[in-house]
């Protein structure tokens, strides 16, 4: 495999966000991991079943339960740790963090404090240029990104509680109702330096992070589940101040676009006060998205009260070096530099191998593809142009679409054969192959999409669209190239879209001029 | 209360007689590392068995009373 | 007055009184329930029996006898079980109004391998709530008496099993012991108690009080008893992170491997702890007399040091109480146990709820465990402690260096009455401090009669190093073999200083 250097980080780059301030962003990034059970008991981790049907004696936390840490969840948070340049340590620790709520029923969370599975971890991101951060929607410039390397402070593992089901109670009481199927769920917790200095350098960072850790395959990353969910922390300090401003966090969020609106709006809250002399609270705050505005949780945090100390239930964990070697050889290419070897391998834009590398997925149907058809462009003109838009359209991935590269690459040579014109081949074959499955060239022929190429045929109709428009004849004879594409139309609507274009245009050239 | 409290934390001070500064921390008298579990699922409790101590449930779930104005810490 | 059947007699003798079809399975159960329930009103012994159950099981274990298709040597023998394990089904409470009513769910691992080894539980047995306690009055239901003085305490946590053992009532009970709490009441009512080394026995099923501390052990009235009992509770546990490994080395055929003499065995005692001073002028000379049984019979007896030992008490109480006060958090009236109805609102339902559940000397644990672990105190106490705990595992490194195992009272003091001392905790906490190095430490203990003292047991504590209770257990049985304070038993007085 042929892999591109990466160019260097240029933090130089980061834009200026604010006139008088300098944004100072760090992210907390909770991530539920892709396992059959949960972190340290046995119990199934099904999403959406009915409350507390996946509960044993240690996820309620009965009296005298104790926990045991699930095996294959070290080796993914050893992946993740690898896959953004983590030091994976031999030797980490697992604390109980201790807080009172009906939704953590130990009364304690396992997690690690002082002693984390990785550390000192950093990702390079390309932050798009556009102020707006909304990149992949219009038609970028290849340089329409700098790159930032953004410090991971660490990784480490923990289990996620349980929730509060606010169903309406049969009894009319107005109580909470707890269901702890979510409680011991496994979760890393991905923190970042405060190195982002900007809405949209969060955004990207989050959408890099996301992107990887689905692309190891440790998480689904569903975010409407609550898969992949992060907090900010945000501060502000007059441009050229060393020391820190007083920072808010924001928690629970779970959308990029949404994470750029809050952060925009905290940022203007925070540059409001301190513009009139106030001082900004150290708060926890939550952001409300229908009136665009932050509303605080509460007031102080009270970290320093959680009472860590080293869980005595679990035994230090110790990671075998031959494990993290194993890990290293077995992690896939990950996406930057997947889109690296695309750009230079393909020759596509940044913006093209951005987009067919946005899944492992995806940029893998390419791939092979590619191999069948032999012509890189032409297969990413295919993908980006129509499977994309189907993609979008259905709102899912091409794992769950009746497509494969045999029958894409199929399409791609009936129509370079012109046997069917690219018109009906996008618009009626393709959209049928979705939808019926089998070989593109008999469902072509089944649906009677083959086109036109019968010269006598065309001539006919030809002729047929000169005599009605001799106006339109004459124009072009008097030098209009342009009546050329309105003639071609005629044609093309009396043969219903079956004419080879390049032939009707070369008949037609030569009928007229002849 | 706080009187018993007092005498047994002044008691406790005599440990800092001690120089432990070079001393490791014992956490864990066992010595070996964590046990794994390998990511298999196996039948936990029943509901009906889950919810068989509790003081309130409603729907397959525990009930408790909400959280109420100025509790929040 | 209710006449009381005859006591049952030891392990041994009750298999010998089946296998030769003399008793049967029902019969010695109803004999432990008649006593249990004939001794409860001035002894208060048990929290809870379960007649009808046992009366089955016993039924079905005789039937198995009757086909040869005994399980284990438990199999058909009556058991209680401490408070604080859980048995499928039945009550577990550890004497907390917190935990009224509770049923456990499932079955603890040492109670399941008992119950596979066709063991039967005739009843649960009183302690000190949660296990914090020295002498049985931090029960919140009722103090159990000593069998020996109705007046006197019977030690504590694991009281009500030490004391159920004592009374003649069942040949075996499991306790667990945090701090000393089986090798403590086992001095005290002059009956074998067995602190297994850390991760021994599996605390899967065992409500926890210091996760690092506790251990599950039997109690019985000799060391071959409380070998086989090991036997069947030990192994490797998957359920329990901490359990050890099953090894060559942990391999736990002890009752086999008994009846080695102690020719040659080097036996340590501990400079600090063979003091005059805090120590009963009769259980100093007792102990020394048990010294002496055991030099006479071959065993070459030397000093060790073991140099901590004063700050053994003040580690352990700030390690286990920060320890407990986050164990103790699932209390919370959410899922199970008390749940205060004068509550309204979420934060003042677990305040109430914890405020009426808890007894006096658990809400201090828990006040003193939160306290050692905030922020600004961690370094000082809880760490330091953590510290101090290496020292002392260091010396008893080095004094296993210099011998096989060590000797030292149990308790510097007879079991003493009721009241004593429930003014001052911290005079309460210091009587713990023969025992409570072994639980830092990890080590095994046992505590076994060797006398008399004020007409009450004295107890011979043996420690040795970890998982070498075979050794321990061979010592054990190599003094009871050479005397008989552990069948000398009490008559029981009922009526005589219980709640009449």
């Amino acid at each position: 495999m042929s892999m591109k250097a990466l160019p260097a980080a240029d933090n130089s780059q980061t834009l200026d966000w604010h006139p008088r301030y300098e944004v100072v962003i760090g992210l907390e990034v909770h991530t539920h991991l892709k396992l059959n059970t949960k972190m340290f008991c046995s119990c199934a981790v099904i999403y959406g079943d009915d409350p507390n049907l996946q509960t044993c004696p240690v996820c309620l936390a009965l009296p005298g339960a104790l926990p045991v840490l699930n095996r294959s969840a070290v080796e993914y948070a050893v992946r993740a740790g690898l896959a953004t340049n983590h030091e994976i340590q031999e030797r980490s620790v697992f604390s109980r963090k201790n807080y009172f709520y009906p939704d953590l029923p130990k009364g304690y969370q396992i997690t690690q404090d002082s002693l984390p599975i990785c550390l000192r971890g950093h990702l390079d991101v390309d932050v798009p240029l556009n102020k707006t951060g909304k990149a992949g929607k219009k038609k970028a410039q290849p340089d329409g990104f700098y790159r930032k390397n953004i410090g991971i402070t660490r990784i480490h593992m923990e289990e996620d509680a349980g929730k509060s089901v606010h169903a309406e109670s049969a009894l009319g009481s107005d109580d909470s109702h707890m269901d702890l199927n979510r409680a011991g769920v496994p979760l890393l917790e991905i923190v970042s330096e405060p190195d982002m200095r900007s809405p949209a350098e969060a955004a990207a960072y989050l959408r890099h992070l996301h992107g990887i850790l689905c692309y190891i395959g440790i998480t689904h990353g569903d975010m409407e589940k609550g898969q992949f969910r992060f907090d900010a922390n945000l501060s502000l300090r007059p441009k050229g101040q060393q020391e820190f401003g007083t920072r808010t966090e924001l928690k629970n969020m779970n959308s990029f676009r949404y994470v750029e609106m809050a952060l925009n709006a905290e940022i203007k809250r925070q540059a409001k006060l301190l513009d009139a002399g106030e001082k900004v609270i150290q708060a926890t705050l939550q952001y409300d998205v229908d009136r665009d505005e932050i509303n605080v949780m509460r007031l102080k945090e009270n970290a320093d009260e959680y009472r860590y100390f080293p869980e005595p239930d679990l035994l230090p964990l110790i990671v075998d070096p031959s494990l993290i070697d194993k890990v290293r050889e077995a992690l896939p290419e990950l996406p930057s530099a997947k889109r690296a070897r695309f750009e230079e391998a393909y020759e596509l834009s940044t913006h093209d191998a951005g987009l067919l590398t946005s899944s492992r997925a995806l940029a893998d149907f390419y791939e092979a593809a590619t191999r069948l058809h032999g012509k890189a462009k032409a297969v990413a003109n295919w993908i980006l142009r129509d499977v994309l838009k189907v993609l979008k359209e259905k709102e899912t991935d091409i794992e769950a679409l009746s497509l494969s590269p045999e029958q894409l690459v199929e399409l791609i040579q009936l129509v370079e054969s012109s046997r069917i014109t690219a018109k009906s081949a996008r618009e009626e074959l393709f959209p049928a192959m979705l939808t019926e499955g089998g070989k593109p060239e008999a469902l072509m022929k089944s649906l009677g999409l083959e086109a036109v190429v019968d010269t006598s045929l065309i001539d006919g109709v030809i002729e047929e669209v000169m005599g009605e428009n001799a106006d339109s004849v004459e124009k072009y004879l008097n030098g209009d190239d342009k009546v050329l594409n309105f003639l071609m139309g005629k044609v093309m609507q009396k043969t219903q879209g079956k004419a080879n274009a390049g032939a009707v245009r070369e008949t037609l050239i030569r009928k007229i001029k002849g | 209360m706080r009187g018993h409290l007092d005498s047994i934390l002044d008691y406790a001070e005599q440990l800092s007689e001690l120089d432990t500064e070079d001393v490791e921390v014992t956490t864990h008298v066992v010595p070996v590392s964590a046990l794994l579990r390998d990511d298999i699922a196996q039948p936990g409790l029943s509901n009906e068995l889950a919810l068989q101590n509790a003081p309130a449930s409603e729907g397959g779930a525990f009930q408790v009373p909400k959280v109420i104005d100025g509790e929040a810490g | 007055m209710t006449d009381l059947v005859a006591p049952l007699g030891s392990l041994r003798q009750l298999r010998a009184a089946l296998d030769s079809g003399e008793t049967s399975s029902v019969e010695l159960v109803n004999r432990a329930l008649a006593r249990a329930e004939a001794s409860q009103a001035t002894f208060q012994i048990f929290v809870s029996l379960r007649p009808e159950a046992a009366r089955l099981e016993a039924e079905a274990a005789d039937t198995r006898r009757a086909r040869g298709q005994v399980l284990s040597p438990l199999d058909g023998i009556p058991v209680a079980l401490k408070d604080n394990l859980l048995h499928k089904g039945d009550l577990a409470t550890c004497a907390s109004q917190i935990l009224a009513g509770f049923k456990a769910p499932y079955n603890g691992t040492a109670v399941q391998r008992l119950l596979d080894a066709g063991a039967v539980v005739v009843g649960r047995t009183n302690m000190d709530e949660f296990g914090m306690g020295s002498s049985n009055e931090n029960s919140s239901l009722f103090p159990t008496r000593n069998p020996w003085d109705a007046q006197r305490i019977p030690g504590g946590s694991s009281g009500g099993s030490a004391a159920a053992v004592s009374a003649g009532i069942v040949p075996v009970a499991l306790g667990s012991d945090t701090g000393g709490s089986i090798r403590q009441p086992a001095a005290f009512t002059g009956v074998v108690g067995l602190k297994p080394t850390y991760g021994r026995v599996s605390r899967y099923g065992l409500v926890a009080f210091a996760s690092s501390l506790d251990q599950i052990g039997p109690f019985a009235h000799t060391a071959e008893d409380c070998a086989l009992v090991l036997e069947i509770i030990a192994g490797h546990d998957p359920h329990d992170s901490t359990s050890l490994p099953d090894t060559e080395e942990s391999a736990t055929h002890f009752s086999e491997r008994l009846g080695g003499s102690v020719e040659g065995l080097v036996v340590g005692l501990p400079r600090e702890y063979f003091v005059e001073e805090g120590i009963d002028a009769e259980v100093l000379s007792k102990v020394k007399d048990a010294v002496s049984v055991l030099e006479k019979a071959g065993a070459l007896v030397r000093e060790v040091s073991l140099p901590h030992t004063r700050y053994a008490i003040a580690t352990y109480y700030l390690l286990a109480t920060a320890e407990a006060s986050a164990n103790l958090a699932r209390f919370d009236g959410v899922r199970y146990g008390h749940r205060s109805k004068q509550a309204h609102g979420l934060l003042e339902m677990y305040k109430q709820t914890r405020s009426e559940g808890f007894g006096k000397e658990v809400k201090r644990r828990i006040m003193l465990g939160t306290y050692v672990l905030s922020a600004g105190y961690y370094d000082a106490y809880y760490r330091k402690a953590s510290k101090v705990r290496t020292l002392l595992c260091q010396d008893f490194e080095d004094a296993f260096d210099q011998c096989d195992v060590i000797l030292t009272p149990t308790a510097a003091e007879v079991a003493f009455k009721l009241g004593e001392k429930t003014d001052s905790a911290l005079s309460m906490y210091l009587s713990d401090v023969f025992t409570v190095s072994a639980n830092l430490a990890g080590i095994p203990g046992i505590s076994l009669p060797c006398g008399l003292a004020q007409g009450m047991p004295v107890g011979l504590q043996i420690l040795a190093r970890p998982l070498d209770e075979g050794r321990l257990l061979n010592v054990a049985d190599a003094f009871q073999r050479l005397t008989n304070w552990h069948e000398q038993h009490p008559e029981l007085k009922l009526g005589a200083g219980g709640e009449a």
